[in-house]
């Protein structure tokens, strides 16, 4: 199974992932109802119940797969909303807005059912009394939250509101919130912002302080109190950093997030956070130095394409032109290898592909019970 | 979130600053001068080394002379987001233009084929234009049943990646850039004005990484807005063209004749000083010659394993 971004963020990552099944799915009749593909996900070949619900015309999930009303089971709908979530990614529509055009000129939103479902259900589970949130619900509701808070980035206002207030103790939400402080430039990403905006302390806060490095430095600080080994808040707080001009804190941040990624098999925080260093040594014109942090890069992440780019255009610089242009040339075939598109693609935007096939996967687990 | 980006970009950032000054590195073994003698806009062929001077900070050098003979093509197109599916009819003035610049190529000819959206891609190496044109239209066919992924533009990485192909090339490198709007997820230099003084910098280390690779960028890009990487061109003496354009096929071709009827002098510096500063270069024609050169005025002389 292969997941593409791409309806919201306007970048793609295709991650392949194995789901435990080697064989292509076999798709179950078309004739099949919900009921029917809903019970084989959960209990018998969710690959080929993905792939039969991924087929259904947008008219017929709309008909006859949106309702949540029948589902009391809290794990019940935590099914359906991963469901959704997987057709939805399998057919890449999730959430699509029909024409891609109806964001720039204003019309108004129509997201595609798949999204409203995943979403319909997991408020519903947010709003379930806290003795049931035992059992790995929290787990599965955190592990939801962050893959798919920021491919949804542009319709999720009334996601984190609810819960946050189950999550403040969760360094992955905490840096999730920070990012979008980070990546969000403007008032035009209002709806990126709109969630700080709703949650506690931030009521208040404006746009112009809340799309800063400096607020977005303290989310990522709340995330590390959390969790002091938590690699992806350190990178992004060396980032916040360097985007202050704090260039020895912004080390020391980096590094941190390099050595634990790099212990932790973090292969995206590794690479960015080496990256990040070989950018702040060149920008200071220590060459020796970038050099090697852009090479130890492309140890972290082979696939890496910016990376290689990065040294070579270094070497070519300081006139080992051959190597140079060698190490750009080789940047073009290396992204094929492991993945389509460069993390740092995605960080730019504050997206969070880290890991995402994995993260589904675990959250097909926590569901199959 | 992209969406919005793209809408600030299109309308809030101004057209590139006039370019810094021409410069280039020399290569390891000596410095190259890719050049066109014209008079009366027409090549000027079958002049040799002896009709040349070049001064290196105003000291004669010994030239070498060879025509160009051959053209290598890199063609890198844009299959990003903005291109690819917020208005695909972009995509169709793209693919013709590509097209366009195929049916230019002689008989010997090759043509390299990159395509980029959030990173690039190559497609195909060292092919004939039979093979680029057909690597084309599947692309195109592809793009339009929504198979191809397309994402950002990140055009600035897209065309250093494609250049790299061009330089080990022994004929003169050429890269068709068939781009849609401006970039926005360059990692080389961004076009957001976050850290502008930063973003000068990057930029004009970025142009003299282009000019030290001797290739010349010729630019098809969809207007609509302002678009940054026209500049490509502007620093590499290639042309840029609206992709819109009814002359595409002919100002390409006209151009890439006037590659051909080109030369290389290579030299290598004698008695300056190789220390990483700019040099000037004056190339003329002796007494008795008339035409009018195009080339650089300067490089950077840098000794291998030195620093810029």
């Amino acid at each position: 199974m292969r997941y593409r971004f791409i309806p919201l963020l306007g970048v793609t990552l295709t991650i392949a992932a194995s789901m435990g099944s080697a064989a292509p799915p076999t798709a179950a009749p078309q004739s099949s109802t919900f009921s029917e593909l809903f019970e084989q996900y959960r209990h018998g070949d969710a690959d080929g119940a993905v792939h039969a619900f991924a087929a259904w015309p947008a008219a017929r999930v709309e008909r006859e797969a949106t309702s949540v009303d029948a589902l009391t089971d809290l794990w019940q709908l935590a099914a359906f909303a991963l469901f959704h979530a997987e057709a939805g990614l399998e057919n890449d529509t999730l959430g699509d807005y029909g024409a891609g055009q109806r964001v720039l000129d204003g019309s108004p939103r129509r997201i595609e059912p798949h999204s409203r479902s995943l979403w319909a259900a997991t408020e519903r589970i947010s709003a379930s009394p806290t003795a049931t949130w035992q059992n790995g619900l929290r787990k599965f509701c955190e592990k939801l939250y962050v893959s798919f808070s920021r491919y949804n980035l542009l319709y999720i206002e009334r996601f984190p509101e609810r819960l946050w207030g189950r999550m403040s103790d969760s360094p992955a939400v905490a840096t999730v919130l920070g990012s979008w402080s980070a990546h969000n430039m403007g008032p035009e990403f209002d709806n990126g912002l709109w969630g700080l905006r709703a949650i506690g302390p931030t009521q208040r806060t404006s746009h112009g302080v809340m799309g800063t490095p400096q607020y977005a430095s303290q989310w990522f600080g709340r995330a590390i109190a959390l969790d002091e080994r938590f690699a992806e808040a350190h990178l992004r707080l060396g980032h916040a950093m360097y985007m202050m001009d704090n260039f020895d804190a912004a080390r020391r941040e980096l590094q941190k997030a390099l050595n634990y990624g790099h212990e932790q098999g973090d292969a995206f925080t590794a690479y960015l956070a080496a990256l990040f260093l070989g950018r702040i040594s060149e920008d200071r014109r220590e060459f020796e130095p970038a050099l090697d942090a852009y090479r130890q890069a492309t140890r972290e992440y082979p696939g890496a394409q910016v990376a290689r780019v990065a040294l070579g255009r270094l070497l070519v610089r300081q006139g080992q032109r051959d190597e140079g242009w060698a190490a750009v040339r080789d940047g073009l075939t290396a992204v094929d290898r492991q993945s389509d598109s460069d993390p740092w693609y995605h960080f730019v935007y504050g997206a969070l592909p880290w890991q995402f096939a994995t993260r589904v996967a675990e959250l097909r687990q926590l569901i199959r019970r | 979130m992209m969406r919005y980006f793209l809408v600030a970009t299109l309308f809030a950032l101004p057209l590139a600053a006039t370019q810094d000054r021409q410069t280039f590195r020399s290569r390891n073994d000596g410095v190259r001068l890719d050049l066109i003698v014209t008079e009366g806009g027409r090549p000027i062929q079958g002049l040799t080394s002896e009709d040349f001077e070049v001064l290196d900070n105003s000291v004669p050098q010994t030239i070498e002379l060879q025509p160009t003979r051959r053209l290598g093509f890199t063609l890198a197109l844009d299959v990003s987001y903005s291109v690819c599916v917020q208005d695909p009819e972009r995509l169709k003035y793209l693919i013709a233009a590509g097209q366009a610049a195929i049916a230019s190529m002689l008989p010997g000819e090759r043509a390299s084929l990159v395509t980029f959206s959030d990173g690039a891609r190559l497609r195909l190496e060292n092919e004939t234009a039979r093979s680029v044109n057909a690597a084309l239209a599947t692309i195109s066919e592809s793009i339009v049943k929504r198979r191809v992924d397309s994402g950002g533009t990140a055009v600035w990485d897209a065309l250093l990646a494609s250049v790299s192909l061009a330089v080990t090339s022994a004929d003169r490198p050429v890269v068709v850039l068939l781009t849609g709007l401006a970039d926005n997820q360059s990692w080389l230099f961004s076009e957001e004005p976050i850290d502008a003084e930063w973003n000068r910098r990057a930029k004009a280390t970025y142009f003299e990484t282009l000019r030290d690779a001797g290739a010349v960028v010729d630019v098809v890009w969809v207007s609509g807005g302002p678009h940054n990487p026209v500049d490509a061109a502007k620093a590499t003496d290639g042309v840029a063209i609206p992709a819109e354009s009814s002359n595409v096929a002919r100002d390409l071709a006209a151009h890439f004749a006037k590659l051909r009827g080109g030369y290389v002098i290579t030299y290598v510096p004698t008695g300056v000083p190789c220390d990483g500063n700019p040099h000037r270069v004056d190339v003329r024609l002796k007494p008795g010659k008339k035409g009018k050169i195009e080339t650089r005025d300067q490089y950077v002389c840098t000794k291998r394993g030195g620093t810029p």
